[in-house]
């Protein structure tokens, strides 16, 4: 069986090894290869420990591994390479160590070093080494876990440099600008297909910002304000309620989610945060419900020039209908006709070219606000806000969005009861039944 | 109906002019973009007249006849976006009679457009926004909550969600877009059969049973994602609360928050958030 996994891994046997990919990749052996370690009897001992009942493992030097009966041993069984550091690697690869692929699970950090990613910081000699790897054809890429996306070295040591990752927001920017026309559009011109709610919303923007997965999207469904058509009233008159309700401004999901999501990928070197993800997350719902708010200045615009259109579309016809005093018959009666509904026409579509306009613009600036409050006020939160910090917020906000959600959308609360009762037991049971299967 | 022309009334004229059932289905597919000029004073009426376009089209081929057509119904309409496709069709139904020279007065196809446009709104918005909405977004995330994460490879979950929610919203709601027209067209004589035909109530209430359901399952997955799975039930007391307590004081403040001031969601959550702040703090 040809080498299942090659990992650079400081802490080399250890959880997201032994279960994360051992649970995936069904190993059988765990060759473990460093100088440091062969030479120490009982540190290898206590390293060999972590290895799973159903496999085994042995610690041998560079020169070890390069002898053709390990070769062998890796060739007879479902191997796992472990090294600690990159030097290791680029000994193998020097002396030829057949190795297509290289992952980087784990180099934390130590004086010197500069965070390219969450779980991988490097100092100039590893940077070099691992250049001068992927130079050989090896294709190295950064994933700590296998359900994780992986980020390939092009990704991370050319953001690494300073200033250039901000650049590479520009792209992305482009592309936000498109989906946030897009969802407005769905929402405020009458699509309503659901394009626009948070819940997809945030996903679409995920998708295109950062195509690979990303659970934090989860913690920004910011919760939508209710839309509501009341009954028309008497003609003419037009209660000061409907106006608000009815004035949506564009989705705002989507810019929380731009922001943690560019946040993370792009502007992570920039801003060292302690906490990673989580808190580029809780930026992100900030950023959220505060465009919110600005949301509904940018839509004033669109709907002070609704108002002239439409005073326009009355004096077209107005006029029109005027003109037709002299009755036209014939092709040439239902040419003229023709054009006079086409000044409307144009006059309709324009205005949905500018609801995209409007909910490009507002998403786009409101994910650049965002990152630049972001850049700002981030890394003084991030000390401050611990993981546990966090994770109450969390909480309490999946606690109000879950009430918010059955106060507003469940009226009948007897008959509610019950059904929600059979329900959280259901889920429960097929949860079980999800578990049993799986183990 | 009243103004409306004699339904009994069978006059085939060598001229008659008769919508065809294309400009319905054009009608319907512009009917999607029926918000795009809302204005207070107008609402939805620039929009119904750009929808119902290609009817009054082919209905008056003169010029002055057709702007007078537009202008007419450029006036206020207000109703569920998705329910309009029903009245477009009833108005085109009418139009093509008043084309053709029944006695259909300007004055009764504006009172009717109305008669109807009320109750399909006040059925429309509890059934597609208070109930089908939040039902689609529930299953898109107990879908998530209930299928175990692939071991290898990207999480295609994320993308699966979104979908579900979809294709649950529109698999419900698309079919009153399409038919919406035709069905206008053809019952627009029979007002209240049309009302009725939709069954919207009795399909809101199962609706509305099926998202308690939703709401039960996905309190279920939280608390068990709160845990991230690797606390046993029951045996770490402490986990237990610390898990339980921010959880059930958000609930307290989102539900109070609401019953207080109805609507002001935005204002609810940051007040969750800034409690979860608060608590973390303190603890």
């Amino acid at each position: 069986v040809p080498l299942l996994l090659a990992r650079i891994d400081d802490r080399l046997i250890h959880g997201q090894v032994a279960y994360g990919w051992g649970g995936a990749l069904k190993p059988t052996f765990y060759l473990v290869v460093s100088d440091a370690l062969r030479a120490d009897p009982m540190r290898s001992e206590v390293c060999l420990c972590g290895v799973p009942d159903d496999a085994r493992g042995r610690v041998v030097s560079v020169a070890e591994a390069l002898t053709s009966s390990v070769q062998a041993e890796i060739e007879a069984e479902r191997t796992i390479l472990l090294m600690p550091g990159t030097e290791e690697a680029s000994r193998l690869l020097e002396g030829a160590f057949p190795m297509t692929e290289l992952n980087v699970g784990g180099l934390h950090h130590a004086p010197g070093k500069r965070e390219v990613l969450p779980y991988v910081f490097l100092d100039d000699a590893d940077k070099e080494r691992l250049r001068a790897i992927a130079a050989r054809g090896v294709r190295v890429a950064a994933r700590d876990l296998p359900a994780n996306p992986s980020h390939p070295i092009e990704s991370w040591l050319r953001a690494e440099t300073r200033g250039t990752g901000a650049l590479n927001l520009i792209p992305e920017m482009l592309r936000v600008a498109v989906l946030g026309g897009v969802l407005a559009v769905d929402r405020a011109a009458g699509w309503s297909t659901m394009l626009s709610q948070p819940l997809v919303g945030a996903c679409l923007a995920g998708a295109l910002v950062n195509p690979g997965p990303e659970w934090e999207l989860w913690a920004l469904r910011v919760p939508d304000r209710r839309r509501r058509h009341p009954p028309a009233p008497p003609h003419g008159r037009v209660a000061s309620r409907q106006r608000s309700a009815t004035m949506t401004p564009p989705p705002r999901a989507s810019v929380g989610s731009t922001v943690a999501l560019l946040g993370m990928v792009r502007l992570h070197s920039e801003i060292p945060a302690a906490l990673g993800g989580g808190l580029w997350v809780l930026v992100g719902v900030a950023a959220g419900l505060l465009s919110a708010v600005a949301g509904g200045w940018v839509m004033g615009y669109h709907r002070s020039q609704s108002r002239r259109d439409v005073a326009r579309a009355d004096e077209l016809e107005e006029r029109e209908s005027a003109d037709g005093a002299v009755l036209l018959g014939g092709v040439e009666g239902a040419r003229a006709a023709k054009r006079s509904a086409s000044h409307f026409e144009f006059l309709y579509w324009k205005a949905m070219g500018r609801v995209f306009l409007v909910g490009a613009f507002w998403s786009w600036a409101g994910s650049l606000l965002g990152l630049m409050l972001a850049i700002a006020v981030l890394p003084a939160l991030g000390e401050w806000l611990s993981g546990r910090r966090i994770g109450f917020v969390f909480a309490t906000t999946l606690g109000a969005a879950l009430a918010a959600g059955y106060h507003a959308h469940v009226r009948n609360r007897r008959a509610g009861g019950r059904w929600m009762a059979l329900g959280a037991a259901a889920a429960l049971v097929l949860l079980a039944v999800a578990r049993e299967t799986s183990s | 109906v009243s103004g409306l022309g004699d339904v009994n009334e069978v006059r085939e004229a060598p001229a008659a002019i008769r919508v065809r059932s294309e400009d319905l289905v054009r009608t319907g597919a512009r009917a999607l973009h029926i918000q795009t000029l809302l204005t207070p004073e107008r609402m939805q009426g620039p929009g119904f007249a750009f929808a119902l376009l290609p009817v009054l089209e082919r209905l008056y081929p003169a010029r002055h006849d057709l702007a007078r057509a537009i202008r007419r119904h450029l006036a206020y309409f207000a109703t569920h976006p998705i329910l309009t496709g029903y009245v477009l069709g009833a108005a085109a139904r009418w139009e093509e009679r008043r084309a053709n020279g029944e006695a259909v007065t300007d004055e009764a196809i504006d009172t009717w457009k109305r008669a109807l446009a009320s109750p399909l709104a006040a059925m429309g918005d509890p059934f597609f926004w208070v109930t089908l909405r939040p039902l689609a977004g529930l299953v898109g995330i107990i879908a998530i909550g209930l299928i175990p994460a692939p071991t290898l490879g990207p999480d295609w979950r994320v993308l699966l969600c979104p979908l579900l929610t979809l294709l649950t919203y529109n698999a419900v709601a698309l079919p009153f877009r399409v038919v919406g027209t035709h069905v206008g067209y053809i019952e627009a004589d029979r007002p209240a059969a049309l009302l009725r035909s939709l069954r919207l109530r009795e399909w809101g209430h199962a609706l509305g049973c099926a998202g308690a359901l939703g709401y039960g399952a996905l309190l279920a997955l939280v608390i068990r994602f709160l845990d991230f799975g690797s606390i046993d039930w029951g045996l770490d007391v402490t986990a237990r609360i610390t898990t339980a307590a921010p959880l059930a004081l958000g609930a307290a403040i989102g539900w109070a928050g609401l019953l207080k001031w109805p609507g002001r969601v935005v204002e609810v959550a940051l007040a969750a958030i800034a409690a979860g702040l608060l608590l973390g703090g303190l603890v």
